[in-house]
């Protein structure tokens, strides 16, 4: 048997609530937790078959509602599925090996939560007009490009495209400069992450302090009344996976 | 995702979803190479890779265009440089059967190459 190492847990922080919470844990998860402490660190773990190889969909769910319910309580770094040790002992050296990182990075985590914010382009909503038509707002077309030759007409009709790209990234950018100038109020972390497809406008992650979720949720509702045109979508709170390293 | 997990969203459901599922990230953007198909994974990272270099130096001919910078004999020979360029791309990605969906890396964090 293995250990599947689930989140690290300053127990500077934890009350003597744990074992119940463990236990509680177990009757709605059917995995029973262990704890593996080196001195403030607690290591949450579960018995993991050494033969399991094959990991279910499944697997992943009780996983991820593992890490969660575990971070509604209390402020842990978690850890990603497929994070096994053999033994105990490893898992002790593990956390002697990063004492410091992970004290520190509980302390700068400590009573804060992870949002994440998508702000999609949506031509459907509303009917309201979108302002996606980037080819109505063409710069004049530099004189070297008239003419009738075939590279003149080609080099034409990719300088178009060109610029019709250059507005759509500058009206990007606008949007995402207004709303990182809100979200830097409020928030103690903020990651734009490079989005996945140019569906997406604002890819973000933002880390605040519990207390600010409603400031969060304000800012979020002025940007989608300034944007009725886009689909912004508000989720969390999440286990803080994309701030473990700050 | 759960259902609790959402504080808010503009749209209906099945409109997000539908917005979501266009974004799919994953295994399509991602190197495949197995002994068996090396040859076309090894192909596919090649053209991608000149893919890149080919756009990025289509963006700086419109660059230079925008700053007003060349004469007509300039721009007829970039003009005829960058579509024979493309033709011969277009050749390639039939050769080893790609489209230009095929031609991009997903890099994980840092998202597409293109």
């Amino acid at each position: 048997m293995s250990l599947l190492l689930y989140a690290i847990i300053d127990n500077k922080k934890v009350d003597y609530e744990i074992n119940e919470f463990i236990d509680k844990l177990a009757l709605d998860t059917n995995v029973r937790l262990q704890i593996i402490r080196l001195n403030n660190l607690y290591a949450l773990v579960s018995s993991i078959s050494r033969e399991k190889s094959d990991v279910s969909r499944n697997d992943l769910l009780i996983y991820a509602e593992i890490v969660d319910k575990i971070s509604e309580k209390y402020t842990v770094l978690p850890m990603r599925y497929g994070s096994v040790l053999d033994a105990d002992n490893d898992v002790v050296i593990y956390l002697k090996n990063n004492e410091s990182s992970f004290t520190d990075s509980l302390e700068l985590l400590y009573n804060k939560e992870e949002y994440a914010v998508k702000l999609l382009f949506s031509a459907k909503k509303n009917n309201a007009p979108v302002k996606d038509t980037f080819s109505c707002q063409k710069k004049s077309l530099p004189a070297v490009l008239q003419g009738n030759t075939e590279s003149k007409k080609y080099l034409l009709n990719k300088y178009e495209n060109y610029t019709v790209q250059e507005q759509r990234d500058k009206y990007i950018e606008n949007i995402k400069s207004y709303f990182a100038s809100k979200i830097h109020t409020i928030a103690t972390y903020v990651d734009f992450k490079k989005p996945l497809s140019s569906t997406i406008i604002i890819d973000a992650v933002i880390l605040i302090e519990k207390s600010k979720k409603n400031e969060l949720l304000d800012i979020v509702l002025k940007m989608q009344a300034l944007y009725p045109e886009h689909n912004i979508i508000l989720t969390g709170p999440w286990p803080p996976y994309n701030f473990t390293k700050i | 995702m759960n259902d609790d997990k959402i504080i808010f969203h503009a749209g209906s459901v099945g409109e997000i979803i539908e917005e979501l599922e266009k974004i799919k990230p994953g295994l399509e953007g991602r190197i495949n190479a197995t002994p068996e198909n090396v040859d076309s994974g090894l192909a596919k990272l090649v053209l991608t890779l000149i893919e890149l270099i080919r756009k990025l130096m289509e963006k700086q001919a419109m660059r230079r265009i925008e700053g007003d910078t060349l004469t007509d004999d300039q721009i007829e020979n970039l003009g005829e440089t960058l579509m024979k360029l493309e033709n011969k791309m277009e050749e390639l990605k039939k050769i080893f059967n790609l489209t230009d969906k095929d031609l991009n890396l997903n890099l994980g964090p840092l998202g597409d190459l293109m």
